[in-house]
């Protein structure tokens, strides 16, 4: 390109900087939304995954009925394919405060996964330490330094935790908890309202209630891809093995230590028994023989007794026969008698010594002596001697013998006299003793009844407390392990859903509006060129190629477009999923977006509005081009005027004023601006149609899906296997207004590609009421229905995705059972997919009568502290599982909803900025082009206002005309985006209010209203000198 | 007769960056209701700063200038559109018709803001263009374009009639028809017609002629005995 051309096209530039910028500006805009929202989408994901990834987020969350133990968690670990694993507890209590009732559930402290962010303070330390959520409206007494006091009504917490007092050391945010809704807890009236984390080591639970694992197959896969689904997917299937193992095992180990300590402790009570029976046996044989003793002891008594007094009467009888002389001479010869005889044993004694002597003599004598003879003779005699004294003795002996018996007998009954006496006066002594004896072993066996007695009571009691305790552990259930995904947290699916609403809203707007850019671009192009007309033909005079000129063209439009690109890149990536992001993070509780350069998309975005801007630029000077050097030299010939059709309608053509008819006539003569004008206007009145379209529809979900659909105030899920009518009948006592009785059932509706639609069956056990609980009417007219027994009743959605239509037939599969069944009506409904049947209809079909699982509950009195305590009331109830508030769910859809106001904003913004921008070029091609024109009707006399007023009457026309096509553009393009963003599961209302339409309008008229405004001032600064020059 | 138009000690001074240009420089004359005027003077000599004052286009930066006894120099510019609109009408070099609309929608253009307004229709049959009231500019000749103008500045009945080289875009005859057409409605509704032009050979069909040269008037003379249009040539 020469030297020249380029100063050209610098000085154009500079020349007509206003109009450069305008196209800049358009891009830019046209850009920065394309590329801004459709990073949204990425950005999000991006910056969630990030998140998941920093933080470890488990892919798999382990629970099971029984607790979990060291041994699932090394089972866990070494099973191939788990990469980290980690246990912890979980324990929900109560906040200990005077005037509220508020569930806080306790986690430990994690380590490796799901790594807490702290916002604030630090991580706890001690035992008592704890760190608490950043929430939103949390209750009172959960801020930095304050302390928390936890208890559980049923006294259990002190074999739980260390402590019931925890200090608030920090803040965090946990990835476990992406939403603020934090679950239910059993506690209570059923909702978490605070979750705080603890060191581990402030457990004191016997087992872990958590087991958290990420998986190596997903280590470096985006968290909502369908690899990562199905990675997980096939790891849980692959668990399902050494899922029941650990069942198993887990429940042998419960029921065998169970067993194991009850048998211990009952083979314990046992031997305590058995001694302490051995106990009381002894004493009771001992008492028997203490009795039988008695007895012998009372005979004996009695005996003697009796012996003594016939004893004593034989004596005296005895006595009585002796004379008391004879006694007394026996008195005083016995010792005379005893003398003699002591006398006569010496005299005897003394013989006896001579006749030894003698005989010793004799023997030492010889025989043949004298001597000796004489000795013989002496001996003789001495043996004589002897032997006379032995008689004497034995005559004195056997007399005293004699007379010492009869004393001795006199004596002896003398004695046996007294003797008897004796033993009878002590017969009163001796049976006082035997009573007493007898008393006390009386009271022994009394004593020892009552052991037995208390013996047999404790005994029979042991014996049924471990019955009892038997029960107990056969009543053990079997444990069952609940394995988690990510998916089981709504809030990460919806994450993602919301992400691919973004990217389904991105597909449409931004193409929209880098189709304004282009067409601003060929507008503007258009009259640059036809400004340069006359340079045109200079340059073509002078020799240079038409692409040599085109090319300075080219440049304009292309480095503006460059320009505006790159600063509406650089603005769009970090604005629009900055604004979109944190609009969701209102329900989120991510770090901040990352909102990267996307390097392709910037790639892309730049490629498509260079597309769109050279080609209108190629196309606005095409013509020109073709034209040879003189046609371009002489003026343009000024455009033909024409009568527009409506003047031929003389009668009313007669009818409009003059400036009417200026107006019109000029509307018809740029066609090309009025439709450029249309479509801008349109294009921003269609943006805030489909702005609030978006909120309408969205609001009338909660509206009719909570208000006007499902009545109920809440609904009672049941435990398996409770005793309904039991439960009827407690609640009378409840503040219950009314309830139905229903069966809830998930069946899989069969669809033509092969994926079913999960569907709720509800079953109402009376069909004549359910429409006190359930709104069931028809979709447009609202005409209530009722359940027939030939039929079922559908929603709405699931009738549109099945194309099943009134007496079609549907077929689902429930329990391996398919089932087909004729559609009786489709009724209104926003939110999932139900499928409505009469129990008569159900029995028939399934052949068995449906089982009520759930209540629909009317509440007495309909306002926030009924709600709360009546579902304070039903949680305690045995039969109740979980109690699903209906307030609470229109409370979180409103949440939902209210982040769309953003997006809403954010439309509205754009289609502003689209209204200005769009405008204002318009206006000043407008007012450059009919400079003259303008001029001329200042210098004819025309007031400020008045010529502002004869383009402005031009614009009100075409902004009235845009804002009517607008509506119907809006309504198009609202009808696309609910279709793309909607998902299977939710159907968004397709109408739009009124309001809508008339904010919309409304909003439109003011934009075009600020551009006239604008307009104004630029043309009073038009100088009148313009209409006296000559035609260029 | 009083002066209708007075100049007195007029200045005009242009400011293009560090110079200044005087573009009009201590004017004096004065014009008496009902003449029919021409200006003349050399391209650049300041004719047109004249005529802009004149018109209200412009601030008048020294002196006085009185017209029809008001003292418009020190006019606002909403005093000044108003004087434009019904005091002032304005013949243009290029006609300057807006190219959409009819001749008679032309002639509305500027009635319709006016409030002693003449018809239409009844002035553009004076101009001679009965016949061609609902054509467009495009399909009138420049003759009849001019006439549309003249109507349209007549039309709004003004007190002065200020015509930028009327005939400088016009051949040789309908030039003449243009200025005939001028003086004879100078003559029937007995209207002030200023005529700027750097054609000389039109002064003598005027009753007065101001001659300016170098932003000053160099004479103002009246004409006793004004030549009829057609017996002049050029």
């Amino acid at each position: 390109m020469k030297r020249s051309l380029w100063l050209d096209c610098i000085r154009e530039i500079k020349h007509s900087f206003s109009r450069y910028l305008s196209i800049a500006a358009i891009v830019c805009l046209g850009v920065g939304f394309f590329a801004g929202v459709n990073a949204a989408s990425p950005d999000m994901i991006q910056t969630a995954d990030q998140y998941y990834k920093d933080s470890s987020l488990m892919d798999i969350h382990v629970q099971s009925t029984l607790g979990l133990t060291d041994n699932d968690v090394e089972t866990i670990q070494a099973y191939p394919g788990i990469r980290f694993t980690e246990a912890g507890y979980t324990l929900d209590v109560i906040h200990d405060t005077p005037d509220e009732l508020n569930v806080i559930r306790i986690h430990s402290l994690p380590e490796k996964l799901n790594q807490v962010r702290l916002i604030e303070g630090r991580l706890p330390e001690k035992e008592n330490e704890c760190v608490v959520e950043r929430g939103k409206l949390l209750p009172d007494g959960f801020g930095l330094d304050e302390t928390v006091r936890v208890r559980l009504d049923d006294n259990s917490l002190k074999d739980k935790l260390v402590t019931d007092t925890f200090t608030i050391v920090g803040i965090i945010e946990s990835p476990v908890y992406i939403t603020y809704d934090k679950g239910r807890s059993s506690l209570a009236s059923g909702d978490v309202e605070v979750y705080v984390m603890i060191p581990k080591e402030s457990f004191t639970m016997e087992v872990y209630t958590d087991i958290y694992a990420t998986l190596t197959s997903t280590k470096d896969l985006v968290f909502n891809s369908s690899m990562y689904a199905n990675s997980v997917e096939s790891f849980i299937e692959q668990m399902e093995d050494f899922k029941a193992e650990q069942e198993q095992r887990r429940y042998d180990e419960v029921v065998t230590t169970a067993q194991n300590t009850l048998d211990e402790e009952k083979a314990n009570a046992l031997s305590e028994f058995k001694k302490a029976k051995n106990e009381l046996d002894a004493a009771k044989n001992k008492i028997d023989q203490g009795q039988k003793e008695l007895n012998y002891q009372k005979k004996a008594a009695e005996e003697g007794f009796q012996q003594a007094s016939e004893q004593l009467e034989f004596i005296n009888e005895t006595l009585k026969d002796i004379n008391p002389d004879d006694i007394e001479v026996l008195e005083t010869m016995l010792p005379t008698l005893k003398e003699q005889e002591q006398t006569l044993r010496q005299g005897l004694a003394f013989a006896k010594l001579g006749l030894k002597a003698l005989e010793q003599k004799i023997a030492n004598t010889d025989p043949n002596s004298a001597e000796y003879q004489f000795l013989i003779k002496l001996k003789e005699e001495a043996e004589s001697q002897v032997n006379y004294f032995d008689e004497e003795l034995k005559k004195l002996s056997s007399q005293i013998n004699t007379m010492q018996e009869q004393y001795d007998g006199y004596q002896q009954l003398i004695a046996g006299k007294k003797k008897c006496e004796e033993v009878l006066a002590s017969k009163p002594t001796v049976e006082k003793q035997l009573k007493e004896a007898q008393k006390k072993l009386d009271d022994g066996r009394k004593e020892y009844q009552a052991g037995l007695k208390e013996y047999n009571k404790q005994y029979d009691d042991a014996m049924q407390q471990f019955a009892d305790a038997q029960a107990e552990i056969d009543k053990i259930e079997y444990p069952k392990w609940y394995v988690f995904t990510r998916d089981d947290n709504v809030g990460y699916s919806e994450y993602a859903d919301n992400a691919d609403r973004i990217a389904a809203i991105a597909k449409i707007f931004p193409a929209f509006f880098l189709l304004i850019a282009a067409l601003v671009c060929l507008t503007s192009m258009t009259r640059m060129v036809e400004e340069n007309r006359t340079q045109i033909g200079s340059y073509k005079a002078l020799g240079y190629s038409n692409w040599q000129i085109a090319s300075k063209y080219l440049i304009y439009s292309g480095s503006a477009t460059l320009i505006g690109s790159i600063i509406g890149l650089s603005v769009g990536f970090v604005v629009f999923p900055t604004i979109i992001f944190n609009a969701y993070n209102i329900m989120y509780r991510f770090p901040d977006v990352i909102a990267p350069f996307h390097v392709q998309e910037a790639i892309i975005s730049i490629v498509l509005a260079e597309i769109a801007t050279l080609g209108a630029t190629a196309f606005s000077c095409y013509h020109e081009l073709l034209s040879v050097p003189a046609t371009l030299m002489r003026p343009k010939a000024p455009k033909k005027a024409t009568r527009v059709l409506l003047e031929r309608i003389t009668f009313l053509w007669k009818r409009f004023n003059f400036t009417q008819k200026v107006t019109i006539r000029n509307l018809f003569r740029y066609k090309k601006r009025m439709l450029m004008t249309v479509i801008g206007i349109a294009g921003c009145t269609a943006l805030i149609v489909c702005a609030f379209g978006i909120q309408d529809s969205i609001n009338v979900i909660g509206e009719r899906q909570f208000g006007e659909i499902q009545k109920q105030d809440m609904i009672v899920i049941f435990n398996e296997d409770t005793d309904i009518e039991a439960f009827r009948t407690r609640s009378q006592e409840y503040p219950i207004q009314s309830q139905l009785m229903i069966s809830s059932t998930v069946i899989d509706v069969e669809r033509n590609n092969g994926i079913d639609i999960e569907t709720t069956l509800v079953v109402p056990e009376d069909t004549q009421s359910l429409q006190q609980y359930l709104g069931l009417r028809t979709l447009k007219e609202h005409t209530p229905l009722t359940l027939s027994d030939h039929g079922v009743i559908i929603s709405q959605k699931l009738s549109s995705l099945l194309n099943i239509n009134k007496n079609d037939k549907i077929a689902f599969t429930y329990e391996n059972q398919r089932y087909e069944v004729t559609v009786d009506d489709i009724a209104e409904n926003y939110i999932a997919h139900y499928m409505y049947m009469s129990p008569v209809l159900y029995e028939e079909l399934l052949q068995k009568a449906p089982e009520m699982n759930q209540s629909y509950l009317k509440i007495k009195h309909h306002d926030t502290e009924s709600i709360r305590n009546t579902s304070q009331i039903l949680i305690k109830d045995e039969a109740v599982l979980a109690l699903v508030k209906l307030d609470d769910i229109y409370e979180d859809f409103a949440d939902m909803i209210s982040s769309l106001n953003i997006v809403v904003i954010v439309l509205i913004v754009s289609a502003a900025g689209l209204a200005f921008i769009v405008l204002i070029n318009l206006v000043n091609i407008n007012v450059t082009e009919r400079m003259r024109e303008l001029a001329t009707i200042k210098v004819l006399g025309f007031r400020d206002w008045e010529v502002t007023q004869y383009l402005y009457r031009e614009n009100f026309i075409l902004t009235i005309l845009g804002i009517f096509c607008g509506m119907f553009l809006g309504i198009a393009l609202h009808r696309v985006v609910m279709v793309t963003v909607e998902i299977d599961t939710l159907l968004f209302g397709k109408e739009i209010f009124a309001p809508s339409f008339i904010y919309a309008a409304v909003m439109t008229m003011f934009f075009s209203l600020v551009v006239n405004i604008i307009t104004h001032f630029t043309l009073k600064k038009i100088n009148m000198i313009e209409s006296l020059k000559s035609v260029e | 007769m009083d002066n209708f138009v007075d100049f007195q000690d007029v200045c005009k001074y242009y400011h293009m960056g560090e110079v200044t240009i005087t573009a009009a420089n201590h004017l004096n004359f004065a014009i008496k209701r009902g003449e029919f005027v021409v200006i003349v003077g050399p391209s650049g000599a300041g004719k047109t700063t004249v005529l802009n004052m004149l018109g209200g286009m412009d601030h008048v930066d020294e002196g006085r200038l009185l017209v029809d006894g008001r003292d418009i120099s020190h006019f606002n510019n909403k005093q000044l559109t108003e004087y434009r609109r019904t005091d002032i009408g304005f013949v243009f070099q290029f006609y300057n018709l807006v190219p959409n609309l009819t001749a008679l929608e032309n002639v509305e253009l500027a009635t319709q803001i006016c409030k002693n307004s003449l018809d239409p229709k009844d002035t553009l049959c004076k101009v001679g263009l009965a016949e061609r009231v609902n054509n467009f500019p495009s399909q009138l000749s420049g003759g009849e374009q001019q006439r549309v103008a003249i109507a349209r500045a007549l039309a709004k009945n003004p007190k002065l009639l200020l015509c930028d080289e009327p005939t400088g875009a016009l051949d040789y005859i309908t030039g003449k028809n243009i200025l005939k057409l001028l003086h004879d409605m100078c003559i029937q509704l007995n209207m002030t017609v200023i005529v700027v032009t750097h054609n000389l050979a039109i002064t003598p069909m005027a009753d007065r002629v101001i001659r300016i040269k170098n932003s000053q008037v160099e004479s103002n003379v009246i004409n006793e005995h004004p030549m009829d249009v057609e017996s002049i040539e050029w």
